[in-house]
């Protein structure tokens, strides 16, 4: 496939593709991380981070593609290889346990978010999802979810949202975190 | 308009500028909405981590039958042996009898040439030429294909380049004995990518699969005269292993990866994961040495 197919099917959404892309370059990109001090699974996470964030920008439509496709999440790999290198170095050079600390009532929050996110029913999480995150418009989001038109697709997001809004909320106060 | 729906609104970018300084000044006064705001901004940041990680797992699933030991099984019964000169880097390809395949490489001096290859392995004629062949393949379709924007990206990254005629070679099917190792890759098409990979040229220029183990010697610390350390997928040893050439025996087995340093006659056992320094001590098991012995010659 050439990278101008590659590049529309995964702006319109082909997941497939992105699975395609990933196989493609596994090994170029994984090297980058490995031959640079990291170990293998990192470099697998540091490749998927790379496509997810490529993906997030494609789909969006928030990506004009100036190089080819490989130079893109090369560049991608290799900023956030150098970012996370850099974490792991104040990791060891600042105090750990009180950003730990800190960071546990958020972890847990985040948790039950993530909990709640999966009750809601497969179409819910997708609108979400495709809102939120894949950046979708709703005309977009009524075509792949085979919505009648983006009105019906506005008032399935509202709903979701709030339904998710009342799952969390619940669950919050169980566990104490809205007093 | 309630709390809940100025929020939505106001996080969905559907107000007017003078909506969302109503907002904003709202927000200021009062701490409810406000509180009510970040709850909703949680939410929205769990959606998308939900997302981001239903995506990496659905990656995470795709199986990578290139042959990385990230997979694991793919690597069953292939031995990879790398015969390291210090300061030289090279590469060639040898095989097993059965379903193992050796590969080999002589690292050699950054600036090394073709001639350096020829002299320091002794490749069987056949296979020099299919070797030849894959760097004819592959260069003219090279210079054909990189656009002048790849270029530039070039230039702007201070970056070491990856010499794609190094890797090219290693391209050949005929030469691995794993096939699945490469066969699902789209190699040439990889090679043609002028990128460029940062760190040293003598990792890159090994043969991907085979770049598990990069190796430096040091011998500037007076406490450690034969020592190593396994860390972060690097071997390094301490002390003089100027007197000899030493060489790494890699076996990828299902169960893991084990590491044998051969040097001034000797075998030693490198722990996989050897993170403090310690003394090289060598294997005395004849059984183990015998078989070493026989992989090393091969």
């Amino acid at each position: 496939m050439k990278d101008k197919e590659i590049f529309e099917r995964i702006c319109s959404g082909d997941e497939k593709t992105l699975e395609y892309l990933y196989k493609k370059y596994y090994r170029m990109m994984t090297k980058m991380v490995i031959s640079n001090s990291g170990s293998e699974q990192e470099a697998k996470d540091i490749y998927q981070d790379a496509l997810v964030v490529f993906w997030q920008k494609a789909v969006s439509g928030n990506l004009v593609l100036t190089s080819k496709i490989s130079t893109y999440i090369y560049s991608i790999c290799q900023n956030l290889w150098r970012k996370e290198l850099d974490r792991k170095k104040r990791l060891t050079n600042e105090e750990k346990d009180s950003i730990e600390y800190v960071e546990h009532d958020k972890q847990e929050r985040a948790k039950i978010i993530n909990k709640c996110i999966h009750q809601l029913g497969d179409t819910c999480r997708k609108i979400l999802m495709y809102y939120y995150f894949d950046g979708l418009s709703m005309q977009d989001i009524a075509d792949q979810l085979g919505f009648a038109n983006t009105n019906t697709a506005k008032t399935k997001k509202y709903k979701c949202k709030k339904k998710l809004d009342e799952l969390v909320k619940s669950q919050y106060t169980e566990s104490d975190f809205l007093d | 308009m309630s709390n809940y729906n100025l929020i939505e609104a106001y996080l969905d970018n559907e107000m007017s500028a003078e909506e969302r300084r109503n907002f904003e000044q709202q927000l200021s006064e009062n701490s409810e909405l406000k509180q009510e705001l970040g709850f909703q901004q949680e939410l929205v940041a769990g959606i998308q981590e939900a997302r981001r990680m239903e995506l990496k797992a659905m990656l995470d699933a795709v199986s990578i039958s290139g042959g990385s030991s990230v997979g694991g099984s793919a690597l069953v019964g292939k031995i990879v042996v790398g015969l390291m000169l210090v300061g030289a880097i090279t590469a060639g390809i040898y095989y097993l009898p059965g379903q193992e395949a050796v590969r080999e490489y002589l690292p050699v001096a950054d600036n090394h040439s073709e001639e350096s290859y020829d002299d320091l392995v002794n490749l069987p004629a056949e296979e020099v030429e299919s070797v030849e062949d894959a760097e004819e393949q592959a260069e003219p379709a090279d210079a054909t294909s990189s656009s002048s924007q790849v270029d530039q990206v070039t230039e702007e990254e201070p970056m070491t380049e990856v010499k794609v005629k190094e890797e090219s070679p290693v391209v050949t099917k005929p030469n691995i004995r794993t096939p699945e190792t490469i066969a699902a890759f789209d190699r040439e098409e990889e090679a043609l990518d002028s990128m460029h990979v940062p760190g040293n040229t003598r990792t890159e220029e090994k043969e991907p699969s085979m770049a598990t183990i990069d190796v430096t010697v040091d011998n500037t610390r007076k406490k450690y005269t034969f020592h190593y350390q396994l860390k972060g997928g690097k071997l390094f040893l301490y002390g003089d292993f100027s007197s000899g050439l030493y060489e790494i025996l890699e076996f990828n087995a299902r169960k893991g990866k084990t590491l044998f340093l051969y040097f001034d006659g000797k075998y030693y056992d490198l722990n996989d994961d050897q993170e403090r320094i310690v003394k090289l001590v060598p294997v005395k098991e004849k059984s183990l040495i015998e078989k070493l012995e026989e992989v090393r010659r091969d």
